[in-house]
C-alpha cells in the first residue's frame, strides 16, 4: 500500500468529511471536487452517499490511477502552480454545477496554502459550494510535551510527516482561512487521545500515570479543546475575504499600556466609584488604562455611571471603558475585564478600594525586576462609614486606623490554607489570562480572587515588594460581600478551593523544599518527638547558627566542661579570665572557632580524661 | 452631583497654590484636574469664573513660560493661569499672603473676585469638589469650607450632620475673600509652614464664622505610609511642626503647654525638636512672639499633639 493510501472509516477523516458534507450540503446535486485526493477513498461514499460526481485532482499519478480504475475522473494538478491548476480544474467543471469541494490533508503539503483556498475559493463561490478543509494539528499534546523537553521526530505520516512543509494550529487555520474568504459553518475534529507520535511510550511527559503528565496536560487543556485533536475537519462556505488581523489579535493595535485596571461596579457605590476614579487619575504613572465592568446595571444605574465617567478630565476619559455584564456572578465581570484588557498587567480595583499615589508607579517597578511574576504589594485595611452632611452629597469617611493585616510577603503555603492578599494588592501578567487561559472559576460566588491567585501564583511566582500602595476599605453599617454572601457560602467556596488544589499536582517554586522540610520537622519533633537532621549551614543558616549556638550553651553546661573548672580557676588566677561568651552576636564561622577552641582547650581535654578514667 | 444648591454669592473663585521645587508635569496634572472641576462648575451654574494663581518659592522658577503657554492653552475653563516667582523662601503663611495682596491689587483694577482657593500644588480635585466646596457657602456664616483628602483622610473629627469642624486644613479650603480681609490673612509673622491653617481658622471662629469639613468635596493628596501603616512626616515637616506647636500654645493663652512643650524638645535627643525648642527660645527673647489671645479658651483645643478631637491615630 502506498504511503498516503488510507481506508476510509466512519472515524478518521474521510469519515468526518462525508458527514460534515451530509449535514450541510446534501440536498445539492452536482460534482464534487476532491482537491489533493490522494487514493480517494471517499470516493465511493461521495458517489453513493451524496449522489454526486466524484472527480479527483492530485499530482500523484500513480494515486489518480486506482481512482481511474474505480471508475472515478481524475485529473493531474500541481498546486505549486495555481493558474495551471486553476484552469485544469475550470476546464474539467465545463459548466456543470459544483455541489461541493474537498481538500483533504493536502495543504500542509504545499508551500502557498493560502493561495490555494484563494483559488478555491473563486471557483466555489460560483457555484454556492461549501469546501471540507482538513489540516493536521502540530499542537497535539503529544508533539507539544516532547517539544518541550527537545524532541522533535519526523515520521513518514502523520502530524510529522517528513514531507510537511506548513504547520497549522486551530487559530492558525482559522485565520488562513478567513484571509481567504471561507467562513467557518461546522467542525467534526478528529481526535486522538494517543496519536502517532506518542514515543517513547514511558516519556515522562507522555506517559499517563506521571505527575509531570498531569501538570503539562491540566495546563494544556486549560488553554483550548485542541490538545487531543489529531485533525482540524472544518466546512466552509464562501464569501467576502477578511483582511488584515484576526479579530482578536493585538499584533497591529498601539502599544498597550503597562495595566489594564478592572473596576466592578454595581451602579450602587457612585461616591466611593468617583474615589477610584479620581485616586486612578492621579496616578504618578499614568500608563494604564481602566475597563468599568458595569454589572448588571439598571438604565438608569448605567446612566449615572456614564456620568461619572463623563466628568473626569479628557485625558484620563479617553483611557475609560465601560463595559455592560449583564449575566452572572460576581465573578462573571472579572472574566469579561481580562478578556477585554490590552495592558501587560492586569489589576483588579474593586468601586470602593483606595490606592496611593504610586500603586502603578511601584507595580511597573517590580515587575521590572521579576517580568512574568505576579506582582503584590503592601496593603492596609481601614474601617470606613457612610456619612451624609446638610450641605453634601452622599459619601463616605474614615473612622479607624490603618492597619496592617495583611503580610507584606507572599507565602504560598500559607495561601494554601486560607487568602490573605486582597485583590488591589495585586497584578496579573495578562498572559496568565490570555494565553494559558486561566480564568475566574464563575461556579464561586466569592473567593473567585483567591481561587484566580493560587492558579496563577502557582505557574508565575509571585514577586512581593512591603510598600504600601493601597488601602481595602471595611465597612461599618454598609453592605460588602461579607454582608451580602452568608457564611456558609464563604465556607462551601473555601471548600471548594481546597479540592481545587488538590485535584492536581501542585508547581512550587524554588526554595519550597527547603520550607516544607522545615514543616515536617516542625511536626515531627512537636509530636513524633523526634529530632531532626542537622541543618545545612548555607541553606539553613540560621537554623545552622542556633543549633551551633544551642551546642555551645551544652558544652558549657556539660559535666566535662564542669570537672575542668580547677584549670579554669588557675588561669583565673593568672589573669586569663573566663566569661560566657555572646552567643546571639556570634556567626556561624565565630561559632564554629568557638567550638574548636572549647575542644581543644585544657579544660576539656581533663574533663574528657577524668571521665574516661572513671567510666563515667 | 447638585448644582442648584451652590451658594450664588460666590460666583468668582481665584485658586492660590505656593510651589517649591515641584515636578511641572505633577503641576500640568494638578492643572488638568482644576479645569475640568472649574468646567463642571461653571458650567452647572455654582461659579462664574476661575483663576489659577502660582507663587513659587523656589530658588529658581520652577514653570517656563512654555510650560505655562501650554497649560494655558490646554485650561479653556480657567479664566487666567498666572505664575509669581517670589525670589526667596517665603513658606506657606507670607506665601499665600503675598498672593492674597495679588488678588486684592486685582480686584481693585476690576478683576471679580469673592472667594480663594488655597490648595497644595499637589492637589488633584475630583470633577465635581468646586461644586461640593461651593454648596456649604449658601451659609453666610461659613468662613472656611475643606475638602476631604484621599487616599489618607485627615482623622480630625466633625460635626457628622452640619460638618462643623475645629479647624481645616489649608491643603484644599476655600474661603471667601471677605473673611479674608476681615482677618488679615494668615499670620505669618508667626508661621512658617504649618499650623498657619489652624491659626486661621481659629481666628475665623473666634470672629463668629464657622469652619466646614465637607466630606463630599474630595482631593487627591498624593502622600505615602510608612511601613507599619502610619503617615510618615520628614524631619522638617517634622521641625516646623514643633516649632509651630510652641508658638500655637503661645499664642492661645496656654502658657503651661508652651513651657511643657519647650522642655520636652529641648530635652530631646532628636536635633530638628531641639532645634525648634532654640528657635523658640530665641523669639521669645527678641520679642517676636505673637500677642495671646483666646484667653478663655473660647475656640482652642490642646488634645496631645494635636488641636482638636481626632476618630483614630494616624
Amino acid at each position: 500500500m502506498n504511503t498516503y493510501d488510507n481506508p476510509f472509516h466512519r472515524d478518521n477523516v474521510y469519515g468526518h468529511t462525508l458527514s460534515l458534507l451530509l449535514e450541510h450540503s446534501g440536498a445539492h446535486n452536482g460534482v464534487h471536487l476532491d482537491i489533493g485526493c490522494s487514493y480517494g477513498r471517499i470516493a465511493e461514499h461521495i458517489r453513493d452517499q451524496l449522489g454526486r460526481e466524484y472527480i479527483g485532482f492530485d499530482l500523484d499519478e500513480q494515486a489518480l490511477g486506482s481512482l481511474v480504475e474505480r471508475g472515478f475522473r481524475t485529473e493531474r494538478i500541481d498546486l505549486s502552480d495555481i493558474d495551471a491548476a486553476e484552469r485544469i480544474i475550470r476546464t474539467t467543471i465545463d459548466g456543470r454545477h459544483v455541489a461541493s469541494l474537498s481538500i483533504i490533508d493536502t495543504l500542509e503539503h504545499v508551500l502557498n496554502p493560502d493561495a490555494v483556498v484563494s483559488m478555491l475559493r473563486r471557483i466555489a463561490i460560483e457555484h454556492s459550494a461549501p469546501l471540507v478543509m482538513s489540516v493536521p494539528n502540530v499542537a497535539h499534546r503529544d508533539v507539544g510535551a516532547k517539544l518541550a523537553f527537545g524532541k522533535w521526530d519526523y515520521t513518514d505520516t502523520g502530524l510529522l510527516d517528513i514531507t510537511h512543509l506548513r504547520f497549522f494550529t486551530e487559530t492558525s487555520v482559522r485565520e488562513l482561512m478567513r484571509g481567504a474568504g471561507w467562513h467557518l459553518v461546522s467542525t467534526k475534529y478528529v481526535f486522538a487521545a494517543k496519536s502517532d507520535q506518542h514515543f517513547p511510550n514511558l516519556h515522562p511527559a507522555l506517559a499517563e500515570a506521571t505527575p509531570l503528565h498531569d501538570l503539562l496536560i491540566g495546563l494544556r487543556n486549560q488553554v483550548d479543546d485542541c490538545a487531543k485533536v489529531n485533525q482540524f475537519v472544518g466546512l466552509y462556505l464562501p464569501g467576502p475575504a477578511i483582511q488584515g488581523e484576526a479579530p482578536n489579535s493585538r499584533e497591529s493595535e498601539s502599544k498597550p499600556p503597562f495595566l489594564s485596571v478592572i473596576t466592578r461596579t454595581q451602579g450602587t457605590r457612585l461616591d466611593t466609584l468617583r474615589d477610584v476614579l479620581l485616586c486612578l487619575s492621579a496616578q504618578s504613572s499614568q500608563d494604564f488604562e481602566v475597563c468599568i465592568i458595569g454589572h448588571k446595571l439598571s438604565p438608569e444605574a448605567k446612566l449615572a455611571v456614564e456620568r461619572v465617567i463623563d466628568d473626569t478630565h479628557a485625558e484620563f476619559k479617553a483611557r475609560i471603558r465601560l463595559i455592560s455584564v449583564d449575566d452572572g456572578n460576581r465573578t462573571r465581570p472579572l472574566n469579561v475585564g481580562f478578556e477585554a484588557a490590552r495592558g501587560d498587567y492586569v489589576a483588579i480595583l474593586d468601586d470602593d478600594d483606595i490606592v496611593l499615589g504610586h500603586w502603578v508607579e511601584k507595580f511597573e517597578a517590580v515587575a521590572a525586576a521579576n517580568p512574568g511574576r505576579v506582582l503584590r504589594l503592601g496593603n492596609v485595611a481601614q474601617l470606613w462609614q457612610p456619612v451624609h452632611t446638610t450641605h453634601g452629597s452622599k459619601t463616605v469617611r474614615s473612622v479607624g486606623s490603618p492597619e496592617a493585616c495583611f503580610p507584606f510577603e507572599f507565602d504560598f503555603f500559607q495561601h494554601l490554607v486560607e487568602n490573605s492578599t486582597p485583590p488591589v494588592s495585586l497584578a496579573f501578567p495578562r498572559a496568565c489570562f490570555a494565553d494559558l487561559r486561566i480564568r475566574f472559576d464563575e461556579s464561586l460566588t466569592t473567593t473567585e480572587d483567591w481561587d484566580f491567585l493560587m492558579r496563577t501564583a502557582e505557574v508565575c511566582g509571585v514577586a512581593s515588594d512591603k510598600e504600601i500602595t493601597s488601602i481595602y476599605r471595611k465597612w461599618d453599617n454598609a453592605a460588602s460581600s461579607y454582608t451580602v454572601h452568608s457564611q456558609d457560602e464563604w465556607r462551601n467556596n473555601h471548600f471548594a478551593i481546597w479540592r481545587k488544589l488538590d485535584a492536581k499536582p501542585l508547581l512550587l517554586d524554588s526554595g519550597s523544599a527547603t520550607r516544607l522540610r522545615y514543616l515536617v520537622d516542625d511536626w515531627n519533633r512537636n509530636h513524633r518527638g523526634r529530632v531532626g537532621h542537622a541543618p545545612d549551614p548555607e541553606l539553613d543558616s540560621t537554623r545552622y547558627e542556633n543549633a551551633l549556638r544551642e551546642q555551645i550553651h551544652i558544652m558549657l553546661r556539660s559535666r566535662t566542661w564542669l570537672i575542668g573548672a580547677p584549670l579554669r580557676l588557675a588561669a583565673w588566677l593568672r589573669g586569663r579570665r573566663f566569661s560566657y561568651p555572646m552567643l546571639w552576636a556570634m556567626q556561624a564561622p565565630q561559632l564554629e572557632n568557638y567550638i574548636a577552641q572549647i575542644r581543644t582547650s585544657r579544660s576539656w581535654r581533663f574533663g574528657q580524661w577524668v571521665k574516661k578514667q572513671t567510666g563515667r | 452631583m447638585n448644582a442648584k444648591k451652590a451658594n450664588h454669592n460666590i460666583r468668582h473663585l481665584r485658586v492660590h497654590s505656593v510651589l517649591y521645587g515641584n515636578d511641572p508635569e505633577r503641576i500640568e496634572q494638578t492643572v488638568a484636574h482644576l479645569n475640568r472641576a472649574a468646567d463642571l462648575a461653571i458650567s452647572g451654574g455654582a461659579a462664574a469664573s476661575v483663576s489659577l494663581t502660582y507663587g513659587d518659592s523656589s530658588p529658581s522658577p520652577v514653570l517656563s513660560s512654555d510650560f505655562l503657554d501650554r497649560v494655558r492653552a490646554n485650561s479653556p475653563a480657567l479664566r487666567s493661569v498666572d505664575y509669581v516667582h517670589f525670589d526667596g523662601n517665603l513658606g506657606s503663611a507670607k506665601g499665600h499672603n503675598t498672593l492674597i495682596d495679588d488678588a486684592e491689587s486685582k480686584a481693585r483694577e476690576g478683576v471679580e473676585l469673592d472667594a480663594i482657593l488655597i490648595m497644595n500644588p499637589d492637589v488633584m480635585l475630583a470633577p465635581d469638589t468646586l461644586i461640593e466646596l461651593l454648596r456649604p457657602t449658601s451659609n453666610p456664616r461659613v468662613g472656611m469650607v475643606e475638602a476631604r483628602q484621599l487616599p489618607i483622610e485627615h482623622p480630625k473629627e466633625y460635626d457628622r450632620s452640619s460638618g462643623e469642624t475645629s479647624w481645616a486644613t489649608t491643603a484644599c479650603a476655600l474661603i471667601p475673600i471677605k473673611v479674608l480681609r476681615e482677618l488679615n490673612g494668615f499670620d505669618n509673622e508667626s508661621f512658617f509652614l504649618y499650623c498657619d491653617d489652624v491659626d486661621f481658622s481659629w481666628r475665623a471662629r473666634l470672629a463668629g464664622y464657622q469652619v466646614i469639613y465637607q466630606p463630599s468635596a474630595v482631593v487627591f493628596h498624593d502622600k505615602r505610609l510608612s511601613k507599619n501603616g502610619q503617615w510618615a512626616p520628614t524631619a522638617s515637616e517634622q521641625y516646623y511642626s514643633a516649632e509651630a506647636a510652641l508658638i500655637m500654645a503661645h499664642k492661645y493663652s496656654r502658657p503651661d503647654i508652651a513651657e511643657k512643650l519647650f522642655k520636652s524638645f529641648s530635652e530631646s535627643d532628636t536635633p530638628h525638636l531641639k532645634r525648634a525648642a532654640a528657635e523658640y527660645a530665641e523669639r521669645k527673647a527678641s520679642n517676636r512672639l505673637p500677642t495671646p489671645i483666646d484667653p478663655e479658651g473660647r475656640v482652642a483645643e490642646f488634645l496631645g499633639d494635636h488641636y482638636t478631637k481626632h476618630r483614630y491615630a494616624l
